[in-house]
């Protein structure tokens, strides 16, 4: 009996091959890193001396060492926000790496960065990104920006006035939404050795892409392209978006072997990654609505404060503009301003967590048409059907430029209804509310938006700035295929995948192109930049696999399939459309009997290459490159597709909260997806669970705390709360099946999809049971303690429930 | 982080002062001091080996007293760095008689960070009481026996 993957049984019995298990090179030193305590501080001086004395210790890399041998990470703003790979001078964050230590061993390594005399002049820090940018007594981050704002772009589609001027009801509030990260298995890993005499610089590590950050980090280390070599093993454990930003320490631990005269290893401890890896954005949001009394939604307006952090490093500001394409949601509504700031704070550094910008944006936005809701007395779920975007609309073009490929939302939302039992939660939740009980539904749809479009980075620029400047755009995958001389089939991915199953599914789709077992097809994943086939958008990102991932699989295996069948129609002396290929062998429409396997084609053109139809090379191993039509570059009214593929899902959820203790139960969530053709329902389901729980974690435990002064809080996992097995309530997961005709197979992404909805929908059924309170439910994480808070606060303002609490009026906040 | 309280002496006024102020009594009060050398006039430099939890370290620290009122008040800082990270404090004493006994009134406004307050933080709130609780018990057993 086979295991259901083709990657489980190596998992399982401990043979992956993760960055840490390799040892590519011989004399392999270790690194630790020197880092800030502080969260704002000068550092007048580094005194190395007592560490390099240490026995088995090579070199110590400074700040200042690491500003003499690089330049600043290209950004918006290199010159006035200069982001190294270490501080220089100045730390800006809590964990900002100071030194590294190159030594024998990790514990040696460890041992001497101890000994590492850092002299810290200590300044005032700023955390809450909104005081960082209005607050003109907050601390700079850098002078030389003259604010701590990293980049502000205001935003507007159709007509936001005329939209306020038609509007028989205003809706809005202040949402805060957290920082937190996804924390995988395998925390961050990089191998580097410098070859002198080449003067290559080889990386060894968990990076998954996109590769655009190997122009960024050559750049940076002012590498010729070609002598930087990025090397990913087949197996990555875990990513969730975070490892896209591991870039800062392949250049640092590149400088320091480079600087050690070593090759070096180095393995992130957790703290480390809880401190400095990456994470989502925080975000200060007002967002409002205008709609007519009939609950037609006009337009919004979106004020949004992006916390990035100390420095502003690609691919930000993709947190704002990741979803330029679809900020409208499922809504066809087509007024919106958007006025985006990113600001600079103390905090650790933020990039793309699995939902990248979705989750910040639907907390508000989802908020927000509750309260236009209650505000119209209409059903939640009622407003959201009368304001979607009906199924004979597709492809439609948002206002902002996206272009969603297929759907039926309505069915979605429907469906989802239905499998909750929606109507019946509503007559339980009436009758626990007539009992006094705290038991509130939500509700939430969003868009889940797949394979990025590289052109929407460029939103960071004004249409002015890029009418300089080559234009960007595209999200190239490529897949390469060979067949040998016996017909045996290898399919090297380009996907680095981080544990989605890629190697499964292209296994299955080029058998089932070429009509062969699978295990005639053997799948190589992983990457290496020198002899594999890339391109900037490459990668594991963006939910880019079941699209564009799969679709460029196929495509190769099909390119394959024809040449093989041009070499069979030859010895066949026939014309090459009259062949069918079954099972492995090209036989002629009609008579069967005249037949020529795939096999001995690929026989013909190792071994005989004399007897391949004239002209024909006779390799059996080529790249397809997949790039999307609709990836395209923004326009000058600042439209831009930021993605290729748009799913759709739909979320109920009930909860319970206890009066007295304010904790929160779920007592059930339903979640329906449209993500196109399913490949697979098992490893679906897999990627939906997977994405609850994520967005579980983001709505009532994960949370990356820092105190008002700048201090991180959250350095454990008693402090950083991931949900678990036993948190993770009853979930009943469905889907429908709308094809994508961008895509090759149908299908789009989902690996994402529930993370975008699951914070807002838990925080609108809590929302939805503290409305008899009066409590509206602007901040996330939801825990017991801040319900419990609230639920103190409106009692001191209100005094006691009465007995039995039936009868409190319900007031309508916002 | 605030702390404070008031504890009561069973020592007259101008004695407490006085003990408060005692490099020797200081060094055998706070917890974890190793040493406690005068560098100037009301300014100390301190070795302290302190633990939060898992987290345990030498810290280095300089301590300042400002402001002295006798027998009334006085503020000091502290501004410690080590290992696990780091610790500022300023503080403000208050004394005044109570018959032949003393109430200190104390408020500190501590600062931690580093590997201290990200691991440690769920803790620092009781630790900081308990420390503040073993000095003043240690510091009333330097008191001469009244």
């Amino acid at each position: 009996m086979g295991l259901y993957r083709v990657e489980d049984r190596r998992l399982l019995t401990g043979r992956g091959a993760f960055v840490d298990d390799l040892n590519p090179v011989r004399d392999l030193h270790h690194a630790a890193i020197v880092r800030s305590p502080h969260p704002h501080a000068l550092i007048r001086g580094v005194d190395a001396a007592a560490a390099l004395a240490l026995p088995g210790v090579v070199a110590v890399l400074t700040g200042r060492d690491v500003a003499a041998l690089c330049r600043p990470f290209p950004s918006a703003l290199p010159r006035q926000a200069p982001y190294y790979p270490c501080a220089v001078d100045r730390a800006r964050f809590v964990g900002e790496p100071v030194a590294v230590v190159v030594a024998a061993s990790r514990y040696l390594a460890e041992d001497a960065a101890a000994l590492v005399q850092v002299d810290y002049e200590p300044l005032p820090a700023v955390v809450d990104p909104e005081r960082a940018v209005t607050d003109p007594e907050a601390p700079l981050l850098h002078e030389d920006v003259g604010s701590n704002v990293a980049l502000h772009r205001l935003l507007e589609y159709g007509d936001v006035d005329a939209a306020w001027a038609q509007a028989d009801v205003t809706v809005g509030g202040r949402f805060v939404f957290p920082k937190y990260g996804s924390q995988p298995l395998e925390t961050y890993g990089v191998v580097a050795s410098w070859t002198p005499g080449e003067d290559v610089l080889t990386l060894w590590s968990n990076f998954h892409g996109p590769f655009s950050m190997h122009p960024v980090v050559a750049q940076a280390l002012g590498l010729p392209s070609h002598k930087l070599r990025f090397i990913v093993p087949g197996d990555v454990g875990g990513g969730f978006g975070i490892k896209t930003s591991i870039y800062p320490y392949l250049a640092l631990i590149g400088l320091a072997a480079r600087h050690a005269g070593v090759p070096v290893k180095w393995i992130a401890d957790r703290q480390e990654d809880l401190t400095a890896s990456s994470s989502s954005t925080d975000r200060v949001s007002y967002v409002e609505a205008a709609a007519r009394r009939d609950g037609t939604i006009l337009g919004f307006k979106m004020r949004i404060y992006d916390n990035v952090g100390g420095y502003f490093r690609p691919p930000e500001p993709g947190c704002i503009f990741r979803p330029l394409g679809n900020y409208v949601g499922g809504y066809r509504y087509r007024n919106l301003r958007i006025d985006g700031y990113c600001c600079f704070t103390n905090k650790s550094l933020t990039g793309p967590n699995r939902g990248y910008g979705c989750q910040e944006l639907y907390f508000g936005v989802e908020r927000v048409v509750d309260r236009l809701a209650q505000r119209l007395g209409l059903d939640p779920a009622e407003l959201r059907r009368r304001n979607l975007i009906p199924k004979d609309a597709f492809p439609y073009v948002t206002p902002t430029g996206g272009v969603y490929d297929a759907g039926d939302y309505e069915a979605c939302l429907d469906k989802a209804l239905k499998l909750a039992g929606y109507d019946e939660l509503l007559r339980r939740r009436d009758g626990a509310r007539a009992q006094g009980r705290l038991f509130g539904v939500g509700l939430a749809c969003g868009v889940d938006p797949s394979v990025s479009n590289m052109g929407y980075v460029d939103i960071a620029a004004t249409p002015e700035e890029r009418a300089r400047r080559r234009p960007k755009s595209g999200a190239t995958q490529a897949t390469t295929i060979q067949v040998d001389d016996l017909g045996k089939v290898t399919v090297e991915l380009s996907t680095c995948p981080q544990g989605q199953s890629h190697e499964t599914m292209a296994r299955r789709f080029v058998a089932r192109e070429l009509t062969l077992p699978e295990d005639d097809v053997a799948v190589v994943s992983g990457m290496d930049t020198s002899t594999r086939a890339w391109t900037v958008p490459t990668g594991s990102y963006s939910s880019r696999f079941a699209s564009i991932g799969i679709s460029s699989a196929v495509v190769a295996a099909r390119k394959l399939r024809d040449k093989l069948a041009r070499i069979a129609a030859h010895q066949l002396e026939a014309r090459v459309e009259d062949l069918e290929l079954v099972d492995g062998v090209f036989r002629l429409k009609g008579s069967p009997q005249r037949a020529f396997s795939l096999k001995h084609a690929a026989g013909v053109a190792h071994w005989d290459p004399a007897s391949l139809p004239p002209g024909m090379e006779p390799g059996l191993y080529l790249t397809h490159y997949e790039t999307m039509a609709t990836a395209k570059p923004p326009d000058d009214a600042d439209r831009v597709n930021s993605s290729n593929t748009y799913g759709f899902m739909a979320d109920v959820c009930a909860v319970e909260l206890d009066r007295e203790t304010g904790r929160i139960d779920i007592l059930q969530y339903a979640t329906v997806h449209d993500s196109g053709v399913i490949l697979d329902p098992l490893i679906a389901e897999g990627q939906v669970r997977g994405s609850f729980v994520h967005g579980l974690g983001g709505a009532m435990y994960e949370e990356l705390a820092y105190g008002p002064d700048g201090a991180f809080l959250s350095g454990t996992f008693m402090d950083y709360l991931c949900p678990t097995f036993t948190e993770v309530p009853p979930l009943a997961i469905d889907h429908i099946e709308v094809p994508s005709p961008f895509t090759v197979l149908g299908s789009k992404g989902i690996g994402e999809s529930a993370t975008e909805t699951v914070p807002v929908c838990i925080a609108n059924a809590v929302a939805d049971a503290l409305a008899p309170e009066g409590i509206p439910v602007d901040e996330l994480p939801v825990t017991p303690a801040k319900v419990w808070r609230w639920l103190r606060a409106a009692e001191t303002a209100r005094g006691p429930v009465p007995q039995g609490g039936a009868g409190v009026p319900t007031p309508a906040p916002g | 982080m605030i702390v404070e309280g008031q504890v009561t002496f069973d020592a007259p006024q101008e004695t407490v002062w006085r003990v408060l102020l005692d490099p020797a009594a200081l060094k055998a009060a706070i917890p974890g001091c190793e040493s406690l050398t005068a560098t100037a006039e009301d300014e100390y430099d301190a070795a302290l080996k302190l633990g939060v939890a898992a987290i345990k370290g030498n810290y280095a620290a300089k301590v300042k007293v400002v402001d002295k009122q006798p027998p009334e008040s006085y503020r000091l800082s502290v501004s410690g760095s080590g290992g696990p990270g780091f610790v500022n404090v300023e503080g403000r004493m208050k004394l005044a008689a109570d018959g032949g006994r003393t109430a200190v009134d104390y408020h500190f406004d501590i600062q931690v960070g580093g590997m201290v307050a990200a691991v440690g933080q769920r803790m620092l709130g009781g630790v900081a009481k308990m420390m503040m609780g073993e000095f003043f018990k240690a510091l009333q057993k330097q008191l001469p026996a009244g």
